[in-house]
């Protein structure tokens, strides 16, 4: 654990490290800029603050990975009843062909979704969506298993059908 | 993307330098041969770069942010993945293990008031056992058995001697508030902590909610200190312990 010093160290580190890519995960969620920066720093210090929760021996990544995606779902669900985000801040950074209007769509399908799913469905589809996790992937993050992934997936088939489009049109 | 194409996650990894060597050499050569992959594995650079060229920004605020974080509690979590055999032979024995962590459901409104009791059981070396008189030792293991009337949501503070609050349930890095219980009876908590300060004298409190609402961490401790109510009949039980070598 070590004393706070220490564990605002050990924090840094991981922000050095690792800070570029929770940004590509959250930019991906968000498609904001601003709004993903904000959700970098957040998750880091969210990950300060579960730092007891890390289990030795674990890899970091994953679990940064959990936390960002509870970050930005929290700020979908934020934004979905403030309404908040205006369009024209919504971009699509983290697609390979830009296209805002896109971007747009799949922003506001997830602020959508957020109001309406639980917690676990919405933590699965981002991390397969946002995270661009794998099903085996997404299974060991969230530390259950495959068939539970699938199966959450299978009953989401057509919002996910949705998001696919989105990103790869 | 292809069916053979690692997913973009395993390139973030690759990226990072977080695979084995055989993963290492099996996506090299993929993208080789691969016209998607580079693409991705370019993009994910390109947004890596662009947060790092703010950097030293970044790095200033966070240093900000963590510093005006209050000290904390030291504590280990074990997580319910590593619960050793003997905790999953508790597990059975108590026919637990009915948290669902679906927080989203409705709770029905029928038979919530009633009791909530807590159990602390404390593992140490080879010996399990209940924690009655209210001493414990800095390395023991403890776990905590909820029973509750009715199903609800769960939220278990630890402050210690020099007033700081700790969330134990549900776990900070699964984000949320409160983890749903989901059926009466008795619930064992995933997972163990132990309790890394020398000496120090602790408060548990346990708040059982009828639904997910607002409530903050001072809120309960002051119902716990003033024995005020918390709305829709919050429930709040609290242990006291205190930990020696
Ligand atoms: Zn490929």
């Amino acid at each position: 654990m070590g004393s706070g010093t220490e564990r605002i160290s050990q924090i840094e580190t991981l922000h050095r490290e690792y800070a570029g890519v929770i940004y590509d995960l959250c930019l991906r969620i968000l498609r904001d800029r601003i709004a993903a920066e904000d959700a970098v720093q957040e998750t880091f210090l969210s990950a300060f603050r579960a730092m007891d929760s890390f289990t030795y021996g674990d890899s970091h990544l994953p679990w940064l990975y959990r936390i960002g995606t509870n970050v930005c779902l929290k700020m979908l669900r934020t934004a979905s009843r403030k309404g908040a985000v205006p369009d024209e801040h919504i971009e699509k950074y983290g697609s390979l062909k830009p296209d805002p209007a896109r971007a747009m769509h799949a922003r506001r399908v997830l602020e959508q979704l957020s109001r309406q799913l639980d917690d676990r469905s919405m933590q699965i589809l981002l991390a397969h969506f946002g995270g661009g996790m794998s099903q085996e992937e997404v299974a060991q993050s969230l530390g259950i298993s495959r068939r539970a992934v699938v199966k959450r997936l299978t009953r989401l088939r057509a919002i996910a059908q949705e998001l696919e489009d989105a990103d790869h049109e | 993307m292809s069916d053979n194409c690692p997913s973009r996650f395993t390139l973030v990894r690759f990226h990072k330098d977080r695979v084995t060597d055989p993963e290492k050499k099996q996506i090299a050569s993929h993208l080789l041969a691969c016209p998607a992959c580079p693409a991705v594995l370019r993009n994910i650079c390109d947004n890596e770069a662009a947060y790092e060229a703010g950097m030293p920004g970044h790095n200033e605020r966070l240093r900000a942010a963590l510093e005006r974080e209050p000290a904390r509690v030291g504590i280990r979590r074990h997580v319910a993945i590593t619960i050793s055999a003997l905790a999953a032979v508790a597990l059975l024995a108590l026919g637990a293990g009915l948290y669902r962590w679906t927080q989203r459901n409705d709770v029905a409104d029928v038979a919530f008031k009633g009791n909530l009791a807590v159990k602390v059981t404390i593992r140490r070396g080879d010996g399990v056992f209940e924690l009655t008189d209210g001493k414990a030792a800095p390395s023991d293991a403890m776990r905590f058995t909820i029973t509750t009337a009715a199903p609800g949501y769960l939220r278990v503070l630890l402050i210690d001697g020099a007033g700081g609050v700790m969330v134990l349930y549900p776990d900070p890095a699964d984000g949320g508030d409160w983890l749903f219980l989901d059926g009466p009876g008795e619930h064992l908590l995933p997972g163990s902590i132990v309790l890394d300060s020398a000496r120090s004298d602790y408060r548990l409190l346990v708040a059982l909610a009828k639904r997910e609402q607002h409530l903050d961490n001072s809120a309960i401790l002051r119902a716990a200190d003033t024995g005020t109510a918390l709305p829709d009949d919050t429930m709040i039980e609290v242990v006291s312990f205190t930990t020696s070598p």
